[in-house]
């Protein structure tokens, strides 16, 4: 509001007495000329540019605002989108339970597996083939991802010394991209199964 | 008659206008619609919704060999009467008071997932009925939640009922002469309040 009120008090500069009276005064010399016709709607060019510039600030002043608050706005489509793909890849293709049947049946020693060796971010090779897999590094795109297992309580899953969450540190910055995905986590040897949900985080 | 200074207003007035217009557009752009906002229809709600549901079906469909999945015993043993969550636990709808509550295993997981995140929702199931020397489908409701709002989001799952399986008497055998018994579409109805 406080643009506005300036703006407007620059507004009224620009239409004050002076350019008024030019204007009075160049319709008062031509009326001795002969022009045909009225002379209404000639103003003076100084006005019109005037008058320009301020609309081309005004609008200038807009288009910074929207840049001003760019940094905090939303731009999670793309991530999101990855963090969707990455976590259909994970749930139904590399960790799912061999003859299970369903989609969202994922095998214990497989989770257990991704999350202690292949999401270990200090063994670079293995973290960067597991994002390979999840169709998150190639020529490009690269992104990060952190894997989390919770139960539906909201409490981490932790049986059987799995590394939960792993991946690396979730950075406070940065928009992040989060697909959760409700499975079910059998071990077909001892008849175990659990129901969790698996948020993958993807930046 | 012949005063000219109305050529200034007209243009303080485009100016003016065009502020007004400015300062419109940007606080529309700044307003964010959230999920909850009225008749919106946010995909990405919608999408989460429904991998979700999908993700409750898949879970209740699993089964080891030779045994009966979670989803298919429920159907099995519903007695045909209507649910309704009250707060806490699902009611028959009529005789709240009665101790008859719906305590099974799709209860149990609408309980930790759904009913956790606010998501209301409603389960219907659609299954075969003889009418007139016709086969038509019968749609019955499990549990009851009002009408849907315009955003809902609908997941559904076919289960085949086999003579073998001894169906509770709500559902019909469609085919006394073969082994099929019928075929329930189970339909969850999920959407944000």
């Amino acid at each position: 509001m406080v643009i506005i009120i300036i703006m407007k008090i620059h507004g009224f500069r620009f239409t004050d007495l002076k350019i008024i009276h030019r204007i009075q005064g160049q319709d008062r010399s031509r009326k001795g000329t002969g022009f045909i016709g009225s002379e209404r709607g000639q103003l003076a060019v100084d006005y019109i540019a005037g008058m320009s510039i301020f609309l081309l600030t005004a609008a200038f002043v807009f288009q910074f605002m929207y840049g001003l608050f760019a940094p905090f706005q939303s731009y999670s489509d793309e991530v999101t989108l990855a963090a969707e793909k990455s976590s259909t890849v994970l749930v139904e293709r590399l960790l799912v339970a061999d003859k299970s049947g369903s989609r969202s049946t994922v095998d214990e020693g497989k989770l257990n597996y991704f999350m202690n060796t292949r999401l270990n971010y200090s063994n670079r090779t293995e973290y960067d083939s597991a994002l390979r897999d999840l169709g998150l590094l190639s020529n490009e795109i690269i992104f990060d991802v952190n894997v989390s297992v919770s139960h539906t309580n909201s409490t981490l899953f932790n049986r059987s010394g799995i590394k939960n969450p792993n991946g690396p540190v979730l950075l406070e910055n940065l928009e992040t991209g989060t697909s959760k995905r409700f499975v079910l986590i059998v071990n077909s040897s001892t008849g175990y199964n659990e129901t969790v949900y698996i948020s993958v985080r993807v930046w | 008659m012949f005063d000219e200074k109305g050529q200034l207003h007209t243009l303080e007035g485009v100016a003016s206008a065009t502020i007004l217009l400015m300062v419109m557009i940007y606080a529309i752009d700044a307003t964010s619609m959230t999920p909850l906002t009225a008749s919106t229809s946010s995909l990405r709600v919608e999408s989460e919704l429904q991998t979700l549901g999908q993700d409750i079906f898949n879970v209740l469909d699993y089964s080891e060999a030779n045994y009966t999945s979670k989803l298919k015993y429920d159907i099995i043993n519903w007695n045909g009467t209507e649910y309704i969550y009250d707060g806490s636990k699902y009611v028959e709808v009529g005789n709240a008071t009665s101790q008859n509550n719906l305590n099974n295993n799709l209860t149990n997981i609408l309980s930790s997932t759904l009913v956790k995140q606010g998501i209301a929702h409603k389960v219907e199931l659609t299954y075969l009925i003889n009418s007139n020397n016709k086969t038509v489908p019968y749609t019955g409701s499990i549990i009851y939640a009002g009408a849907p709002s315009n955003n809902a989001v609908i997941v559904s799952r076919k289960i085949v009922l086999q003579d073998t399986d001894n169906v509770a008497a709500t559902i019909p055998d469609i085919d006394p002469s073969s082994n099929l018994f019928n075929i329930v579409d189970i339909r969850l109805v999920m959407w944000r309040m």
